[in-house]
């Protein structure tokens, strides 16, 4: 299959990308199953599941792309090797880490002064950035000694670096980021369910983090990623029919 | 192209505790120069030096006279071969040699001299290991106005058996742009078959530069003669007695440049003899020595045969007609006889 793919087509996104497809299939059962069963709490209804769905999409569509690209050229821009790499590692993750009442806290403050839409655009870009930079920049540090220096010798651009040297190392880092992070908006996609909420991020984000991670360990196996995904998609539909309901917002 | 100069450089080799050097070399404009090498990793250390990718730590690197110490690998103008080679998977064979050309219209050229031109259009990331070879060879040659090339192990992942072909097709591209070479390599066949001159690098520093009919006539040491010659050496132990040499009995005069030199040294003596010298005879004869034949096996030159003299095992290169016999008689040509005290050339 693989002769027939356009030659500048990386090689190792062909499995990264399978497995980010297949790892958002996850919940995406999930959310079916969601929608299939019927809430305890009455005052949800399919209006405001689309509301829902409709507001994750454009997340998905939008913020997604910027945080694959900023994550991107942040990785390809910062040093990839030397002592200040775990620094730069650590300070990128720092958002990540924090506590989520100091995220929103700083998130509102951002909306406050910058407005609503470049506020949130901010925050996310704040929050979530890191998770391409940090394994981006491991993974660019074990680029080949040799290419680099033939990127030197052959004198090429940024531009051609990026494209020739560092995007083929960097590209299944991206897909998996990409697989994980859609598969937290899918997850979070069911909230409008609030009967569910205290499970669905469980069942919902979980598998779909899992399965990017078996799927970058496996190396992409399509096969194995499948199979994972359906399981870990049937054995999530169980949990959620047997659990007790969750709380609901005030 | 350039006539390149080592003075007393001292390079940094990333995978040794400690720089090595001084290394003193001369490559001619127009010439290839092939570096003998124990560890890839110090042949390596030397070409980067070279192209720029490290700064020695000492001595000079000049391109025809002129130091280019604060130059980086892109004013130096070299050409690279990578071992492995350097392929840019994202991109087809032929955007590899196109980058490598950068604009050069040699593309077609030596893809049709290395048969590439099936693979210009496929992805670099299908490419068998013989293929990156190839193409990494190709991209060092192809960088255009090089003041010289460099290449590691030029033919690694090369089926042996290809060597031959792969040789003369860059003797055919030396012929057509008359590049200067410097190329390092672990392997004594492929630097004696593509090297002008053949530096043999025993770290820190070059324990023999010559060209290689004379490396293989005149080694400096027993190492070197094993490593020169494509089918070794045989080390026979032997002893002085009076003024000749004596050995398993026979005695072989000793000329009085070779006498005075060798009873000042103390140390061990032995005889170096490449297995195509010996001469067998099949009756006995003054000076030949009586050896008990072990094995024959057939070789592309004849028939390899491992004999006992006295108490040591030898190979000889016989004719491709031997007769079965359990006793042959060896005559060494004084002139082909190598004599080492301590592993030292002494005649």
């Amino acid at each position: 299959m693989r002769g027939s793919l356009p030659a500048h087509v990386p090689p190792a996104v062909i499995p990264a990308l399978l497995v980010a497809l297949l790892g958002s299939l996850a919940p995406l059962l999930m959310l079916l199953a969601a929608v299939a069963v019927p809430a305890e709490d009455p005052t949800v209804g399919t209006g405001r599941l689309a509301l829902g769905v409709a507001r994750q999409l454009l997340v998905v569509v939008a913020l997604v792309p910027a945080e694959l690209a900023v994550g991107s050229v942040m990785a390809l821009v910062l040093p990839q090797r030397g002592p200040l790499l775990p620094v730069a590692c650590a300070f990128l993750l720092l958002p990540l880490l924090a506590p989520p009442v100091v995220a929103a806290i700083v998130g509102s403050a951002l909306v406050d002064r910058l407005g609503p839409l470049i506020g949130i655009l901010v925050t996310d870009l704040w929050r979530w950035a890191g998770l391409v930079t940090v394994p981006g920049l491991l993974a660019l540090s074990t680029l080949p000694g040799n290419l680099r220096d033939a990127a030197v010798i052959d004198g090429l651009s940024a531009w051609g670096w990026c494209r020739y040297v560092g995007w083929p190392r960097l590209a299944p880092v991206v897909m998996v980021a990409a697989a994980t992070r859609i598969a937290g908006v899918l997850a979070a996609t069911a909230e409008p369910l609030g009967a569910w909420r205290d499970h669905t991020d469980l069942a919902l984000g979980t598998p779909g983090i899992l399965l990017a991670v078996v799927g970058g360990v496996t190396g992409g196996r399509a096969a194995v990623a499948l199979v994972l995904t359906l399981v870990a998609g049937g054995a999530a539909v169980l949990l959620l029919r047997r659990l007790p309901p969750g709380r609901t917002s005030p | 192209m350039a006539r390149i100069e080592l003075e007393e450089v001292v390079v940094v080799d990333h995978e040794a505790p400690e720089p090595f050097g001084p290394l003193d070399l001369l490559v001619e404009d127009g010439s290839c120069v092939a570096i003998l090498v124990e560890r890839p990793a110090a042949g390596r250390a030397i070409l980067r030096a070279v192209a720029g990718l490290d700064r020695p730590r000492a001595g000079r690197i000049l391109f025809d006279g002129a130091p280019v110490d604060g130059l980086g690998p892109r004013a130096r103008r070299v050409g690279y071969g990578f071992a492995p080679p350097a392929v840019y998977e994202t991109g087809s064979i032929g955007r590899n040699l196109e980058l490598a050309a950068a604009g050069s219209v040699a593309v077609e050229e030596i893809s049709g001299l290395f048969e590439l031109q099936p693979w210009l259009q496929r992805a670099a990331s299908d490419a068998p290991a013989d293929v990156r070879t190839l193409v990494g060879l190709a991209r060092a040659l192809l960088r255009p106005d090089a003041s010289i090339v460099l290449l590691e192990t030029p033919f690694l992942g090369l089926d042996p058996e290809r060597w031959p072909w792969a040789a003369a097709r860059l003797g055919r591209w030396r012929d057509l742009a008359r590049p200067t070479l410097l190329m390092t390599t672990t392997n004594p066949i492929e630097a004696l078959s593509l090297g002008e001159r053949v530096a043999v690098l025993r770290e820190p520093r070059f324990v023999q530069v010559a060209d290689p009919d004379e490396l293989v006539s005149h080694p400096n040491d027993l190492a070197i003669a094993a490593l020169s010659g494509s089918l070794g050496i045989n080390r026979i132990a032997c002893s002085m007695e009076d003024d000749a040499l004596l050995i398993t009995g026979t005695e072989y005069g000793l000329g009085p440049s070779w006498l005075a030199q060798a009873q000042t040294m103390p140390g061990i003596i032995e005889i170096g003899v490449r297995p195509e010298h010996i001469h067998i005879l099949l009756g006995e004869r003054d000076d030949a020595m009586p050896a008990r034949l072990l094995a024959r096996e057939v070789h592309p030159y004849g028939i390899m045969v491992t004999a006992m003299l006295g108490p040591q095992e030898i190979r000889v290169l016989a004719p491709s007609v031997l007769p079965e016999v359990e006793t042959l008689h060896l005559v060494i040509p004084p002139s082909r006889l190598m004599l080492f005290s301590d592993g030292q050339r002494i005649g």
